[in-house]
């Protein structure tokens, strides 16, 4: 259809977004883990409040915090707690240290920012371009810079927001900034966007709507849907084999017992199928199926082994199984 | 919450709750269950009206209805069923926000005062977290409109369990805080040359903040809580109803979660939000369990040594047929690993949710998955049969 999408390592910036409970942290750690297995040296920021990311490398982590810490050899993970990024970039606006942090934690302005939508979003986004700019010794301080994109209901907004702020901001060096902060996300050269989905309908159905805003909406590259948890798909060979297995064969687990595992893998399977070559069509992409862990990807668990999966070449789910989706 | 509780459990909740929220993190099918318990309520006779927040719409395709507007619509279980009272909202943030400037104004020029003003366009057009303020808003407006006996709520998915219940409680402290209050001052005309008499801090802050998001914005901002403050009396009296409602003694929460491993710790933190909130829970629902074989021990179907025991099952599988039996073993433990984690989790979360709600009458439920069946109407109907028993 369309030519193979580049490396997800030739980026700068990926934001890993999706609705809650897709994948998103898992995904955005094996992309980092793959991109530092690689050798690339790799910035991997969350922006939740409760921090996960630790937890997947680590089996008893300390808080990473707003400077982060080293998880492997290359990879560096961050929280970007608004308020510090805040006081971050006002303390690098105005050069005074103590006003600002009075100022900030004064009981007015906590309460304006309690109130105030957006500018997390925005100083969210404009921690990650200066980290994006950020140079040492003449090169990148980072070669890639991945992203756990806030789960918000509207998934996206978060990315409209530089335009958005601009509106209302017309002069200073806000308005400013958040005109490079967009420049950034606009970028198709150094920003991706990377959705992640799982293999059922009603991800599959946000999923599309969230491609179609990217693109109509946000103006955002967008070149791949990664499908989490893809079930294990069973032959039908494997189910007449177990269902056809003499009744007195010891074995644990007894054939008997796997029968029903296998047949609702196998719907499961079926149904993946179908949503994943339904979700390629609507959106005109190809997908980077990443399969289930068992174990999950808690500290410790081995999933760091199968990072890889998710830089492999995207692919185009085939006719049968646009086939089966028609149907 | 008290051992005389009236309302205890999901049956009688639905009989006798105004209000029922379904709660917890995303991707547990919270909307399938509170359209699903919306219909047993309405079957049951009580008018109904389902109200859901989420922008996916993804009600009205699970209603199987096109296109819900604005205003509450009927809902029809389809040829051949009787017409039960049920109604269904989709909230758009934007109108509602729209309409309730519209009905707290004065007069004509306040509200296009509010209307027109650019920072109120984007609050509430296009920024993030104003969505919670506004449905909360259309919650309280259907319940005080006396035209339903039970509104039902499905919540967006927020990234933090306590967004949704603390949004009229963040909007009236703003509105409230000192910030505002003195923003709004009369004599603090829209001019930022009136910032002299401001305290010292304040005046620094707005110093501040003028110096960063430059000259006008200012103007902008004090214009908007100047417009604003005309509506403030309505505003802090209808966030203090709607809390009202939230943790009202006819209304229930229910907890959905666990749809697979990774949703659990969320649904636990969502459970000690909503306690620390004074919510009052009626039930805790777990949705899409997978099968399991009761005679394994997922303890031990999760451990390593079992891939021994399927090689040796493969092997003799491979006696009795099988033409793949190395691809046929990694699939089938990838099958046996998966269900077995599955199932530690699922026993891990009913024993820490009971731990947590001991004591108290809350209602447990599962509803197994159906890999084969898409949710539709008919798979909403036997949503309720699971959950509160076949229909009468």
């Amino acid at each position: 259809m369309t030519a193979t999408p580049r490396s997800l390592l030739d980026h700068r910036l990926i934001i890993v977004t999706g609705k809650g409970g897709v994948g998103k942290t898992t995904v955005a750690c094996l992309l980092a883990e793959a991109a530092r297995r690689a050798g690339r040296r790799v910035l991997l920021a969350e922006t939740a409040p409760i921090e996960a990311v630790a937890a997947r490398f680590e089996a008893d982590p300390a808080p990473l915090g707003y400077e982060g810490r080293e998880l492997r050899p290359g990879l560096h993970a961050i929280r970007i707690d608004p308020h510090e990024a805040l006081a971050h970039y006002v303390r690098l606006q105005t050069g005074l240290g103590l006003v600002t942090d009075r100022i900030l934690g004064s009981e007015p302005f906590r309460q304006l920012l309690e109130a105030a939508p957006g500018w997390r979003e925005l100083i969210l986004l404009g921690k990650l371009w200066h980290v994006e700019q950020s140079e040492e010794n003449g090169r990148p301080l980072y070669d890639l810079i991945v992203v756990d994109a806030p789960a918000t209901g509207h998934g996206l907004t978060f990315l409209d927001v530089p335009r958005v702020a601009q509106q209302a901001v017309r002069a200073g060096p806000l308005a400013r900034h958040s005109g490079w902060v967009e420049t950034l996300v606009h970028d198709r050269e150094r920003t991706l966007l990377l959705p992640v989905t799982l293999p059922e309908e009603l991800p599959v159905r946000e999923t599309i709507e969230l491609v179609t805003r990217a693109r109509e909406d946000i103006d955002i590259g967008v070149d791949r849907i990664v499908v989490n948890r893809c079930p294990p798909d069973p032959t039908k060979a494997l189910h007449e084999v177990l269902a056809g297995a003499d009744p007195n064969f010891e074995a644990w687990p007894p054939p008997a017992s796997l029968l029903p595992l296998v047949d609702h893998a196998a719907s499961r399977a079926a149904l993946a199928a179908r949503e994943r070559a339904h979700v390629s069509q609507a959106c005109g992409l190809p997908v980077v199926d990443v399969p289930i862990l068992p174990g999950g990807t808690e500290g410790g668990s081995g999933w760091s082994d199968t990072a890889d999966a998710i830089l492999a070449t995207p692919r185009w789910p085939d006719r049968d199984e646009a086939g089966a989706s028609a149907a | 919450m008290t051992a005389h509780d009236p309302i205890q459990g999901l049956g009688e909740a639905l009989r006798n709750a105004r209000v029922l929220v379904c709660a917890g993190t995303g991707g547990v099918g919270k909307t399938t269950v509170s359209a699903a318990l919306a219909i047993r309520a309405a079957q049951a006779g009580r008018r109904t009206l389902v109200l859901t927040i989420d922008p996916a719409r993804r009600l009205a395709d699970a209603l199987g209805l096109e296109g819900l507007g604005s205003e509450p619509a009927p809902v029809s279980l389809g040829e051949g069923r009787e017409p039960i009272p049920l109604e269904a909202l989709m909230l758009d943030p934007k109108p509602t926000f729209d309409g309730l400037v519209e009905r707290l104004a004065p007069d004509a020029a306040s509200r296009a005062r509010v209307l027109d003003n650019k920072i109120y366009r984007h609050l509430s057009e296009a920024l993030a977290g104003s969505a919670e303020y506004a449905a909360l808003e259309q919650v309280r407006e259907a319940v005080e409109s006396g035209r339903y006996d039970l509104v039902v709520v499905d919540t967006p998915p927020a990234s933090h369990a306590l967004d949704f219940l603390s949004a009229p409680r963040r909007l009236r402290d703003f509105l409230e805080g000192r910030f505002v209050q003195t923003l709004l001052r009369p004599a603090m005309s829209a001019s930022r040359f009136g910032f002299k008499v401001f305290g010292r801090s304040l005046q620094r802050m707005l110093g501040l903040i003028e110096r960063i998001a430059g000259v006008g914005f200012l103007d902008d901002l004090t214009e908007f809580l100047s417009a604003v403050s005309d509506l403030t009396e309505g505003f802090q009296a209808g966030t203090a109803r709607v809390e009202d409602i939230l943790v009202g003694e006819d209304t229930r929460f229910v907890l959905v979660g666990g749809a697979h491993s990774g949703t659990e710790p969320g649904t636990l933190e969502f459970l000690e939000a909503l306690d620390a909130e004074g919510a009052r829970l009626a039930a805790v629902v777990l949705n899409r369990i997978a099968p399991w074989p009761e005679d394994l021990d997922p303890d031990v179907a999760a451990g390593a040594d079992v891939r021994a025991d399927l090689e040796r099952l493969t092997e003799a599988l491979a006696q009795a047929g099988s033409t793949a039996p190395e691809a046929d073993a990694a699939c089938l433990e990838a099958i046996l690993a998966d269900a077995a984690h599955a199932r530690r989790d699922l026993l891990e979360t009913r024993r820490q949710l009971a731990r947590r709600v001991e004591g108290r009458d809350v209602d447990f439920h599962e509803i197994a998955e159906r890999a084969t069946e898409i949710e539709g109407l008919e798979g909403l109907l036997r949503i309720g049969d699971e959950l509160v028993g076949a229909a009468a």
